[in-house]
């Protein structure tokens, strides 16, 4: 069987092919240059110099924790409510079935919905082609059965 | 491991076509395989302009299984879903899109729940998408993985779904049967038959093993009308469902709805921090409005990594129903750094689109943007 996936690139301009491998490649390199000030940071770490000067004058280090502080709550507090919510109905619900068996629809309720005759319904729906016609609010008005063999009770067109 | 059922009651498969000529075959073939006791399908052809008419008679003549139900007019999707379950013959329904491709034990994991717990009335499956040539394509592999995978799951412990996957859901006619159906007037139907099932109390299931393989946009343009009918379709439900969840008998919907609200939101006060930056460049602006740069902060890149972890993850679960799933986390960086855009301005777009529409305005067929395939050439 033929692959369902359709990964052809060359279906595309090889300006599309290589520019947009390109680009992503160098959102990438933004991406790492956003983190630049952490890696300049964790180096002075490792340098042990003149760190503290620098966390009070450039106060960079400083913004990250308050931003990492509330990223922290924010994932505490969330992470709480969702697992609380979770472990509630765990308890309340565990092994309860609680809702009963629906009643299946009636080919009667069936017909009765859609404003036809339950005969007329049944026809509909042991023929293997029909043609439809709809009204404007999508009701179907006429059904003309287009199987070879003809309808039982030779009633092709029902309105 | 394909579950074995207690039962395996006959299923109606529906499919809604509305000029999926080039697509029918395969379609139709795959569902011919299904492995699944009894099963018919239910052919929509919805007023197409193609040779949609001519492959399903002909179809029809060969297979035994395949009803065919041709409309004189154009009807759109919630007619086609909602004609074809009348004359369905049997009491379960999985509706897959006319490019979709179902996979062979699709219906048995989905029947899985329908038969186990009364209480479901629909289950959406797991689309994958097959475009995957462009740039976009790659993208959208992972973000569904995020979009579909991750959220679905993690709502599915609020106990509720935003929305099911219109090109692969089963339903229990008796629950579309009591909330009356598919609306016409809504733009995504999906969205809101999952919204009317679950404010009457059904429950709305996701089944990551019931896979379904589909076609995307890979146009920026096809993506753009995409984009924007889901977002306008959200802001619909938003609209018309807000007074059904006064009651606190609809609560389990709260979290659902806050978290449309907040993205709706936040949306908009992207959209405003970029409008006052621009006006700033020119007007002096009151302190509270100037905003100083459009380049992340901190605040940026923790939310950037948050995102990247994110899709990690997601990528990591899916790897269970698709090899290889790793290679596409090279493409991901684009999310946090660009691909959101889109997101967000359809978002901002989508809801005036919703308020300014007319209620009752019949929705109709557009015609998607269904990804790079063989014999076409891209320019530009």
């Amino acid at each position: 069987m033929k692959s369902l996936i359709i990964d052809r690139p060359e279906l595309q301009s090889p300006m599309q092919r290589y520019g947009f491998g390109g680009v992503t490649l160098l959102f990438w390199l933004i991406y790492v240059y956003l983190w630049l000030p952490m890696l300049t940071l964790v180096a002075w770490v490792l340098g042990f110099t003149r760190i503290f000067d620098e966390m009070v004058i450039e106060g960079g280090y400083a913004a990250l924790a308050r931003v990492l502080l509330i990223y922290l709550l924010v994932i505490l507090v969330i992470g709480s409510i969702y697992l609380g919510w979770a472990r509630i109905n765990y308890v309340r619900f565990r092994g309860v079935e609680r809702r009963k068996t629906q009643e299946r629809v009636s080919d009667q309720e069936l017909a009765d919905h859609f404003s036809v005759s339950l005969d007329t319904l049944n026809h509909w729906q042991q023929a293997k082609s029909l043609f439809i016609t709809h009204d404007e609010d999508g009701n179907v008005v006429a059904a003309i059965n287009r199987s070879p063999e003809p309808a039982p009770r030779g009633i092709n067109i029902t309105y | 491991m394909v579950p074995i059922l207690g039962e395996y009651p006959p299923v109606s498969i529906l499919l809604p076509c509305h000029n999926e000529g080039e697509n029918l075959y395969e379609t139709i073939d795959h569902l011919m395989q299904l492995d699944y006791p009894e099963y018919e399908i239910v052919a929509v052809n919805d007023g197409s302009t193609d040779d949609t008419h001519d492959i399903l008679d002909e179809l029809e003549a060969k297979h035994s299984k395949l009803r065919v139900l041709h409309f004189q007019h154009n009807q759109g999707k919630a007619v086609g879903l909602r004609t074809a379950a009348m004359l369905a013959k049997h009491d379960f329904f999985v509706a897959i899109d006319g490019d979709a491709i179902l996979d062979r034990n699709a219906v048995t994991w989905i029947m899985y729940h329908f038969v186990n717990s009364p209480r479901v009335g629909a289950v959406t499956g797991n689309p994958r998408i097959r475009t995957r040539s462009s740039l976009l394509g790659k993208i959208q592999v992972g973000e569904f993985s995020a979009i579909i995978g991750l959220i679905k799951r993690a709502q599915r412990i609020y106990g509720r779904i935003f929305t099911i996957s219109g090109v692969v859901a089963g339903f229990r006619r008796s629950a579309v049967h009591r909330v009356g159906y598919w609306s016409l007037d809504m733009i995504t139907d999906d969205i809101d038959i999952s919204w009317k099932l679950q404010l009457d109390h059904w429950d709305v299931r996701y089944e990551p093993n019931a896979l379904c393989w589909i076609l995307m946009p890979e146009t920026l343009r096809g993506l753009w009308r995409q984009r924007l009918r889901w977002a306008q379709g959200g802001a619909e439900v938003l609209i018309r469902y807000f007074k059904h969840l006064l009651s606190w008998r609809k609560r389990r919907m709260w979290p659902i709805y806050m978290e449309l609200v907040t993205s709706i939101l936040w949306s908009y006060l992207m959209a405003t921090a970029a409008v006052l930056w621009f006006v700033g460049l020119f007007l002096v602006l009151p302190d509270y409005l100037v905003i100083t740069s459009l380049i992340p902060d901190w605040y940026g890149v923790v939310l950037g990594f948050t995102c990247l972890l994110q899709f990690g993850v997601s990528l990591m679960i899916d790897s269970r129903y698709e090899e290889n799933m790793g290679r596409y986390y090279y493409w991901i960086i684009w999310y946090p750094l660009a691909f959101w855009i889109i997101n967000m301005f359809t978002t901002v777009a989508g809801l005036p689109k919703a308020i300014l529409r007319k209620r009752g305005r019949r929705a109709v067929w557009i015609s998607p943007d269904r990804g790079l395939r063989e014999n076409e050439v891209v320019n530009h």
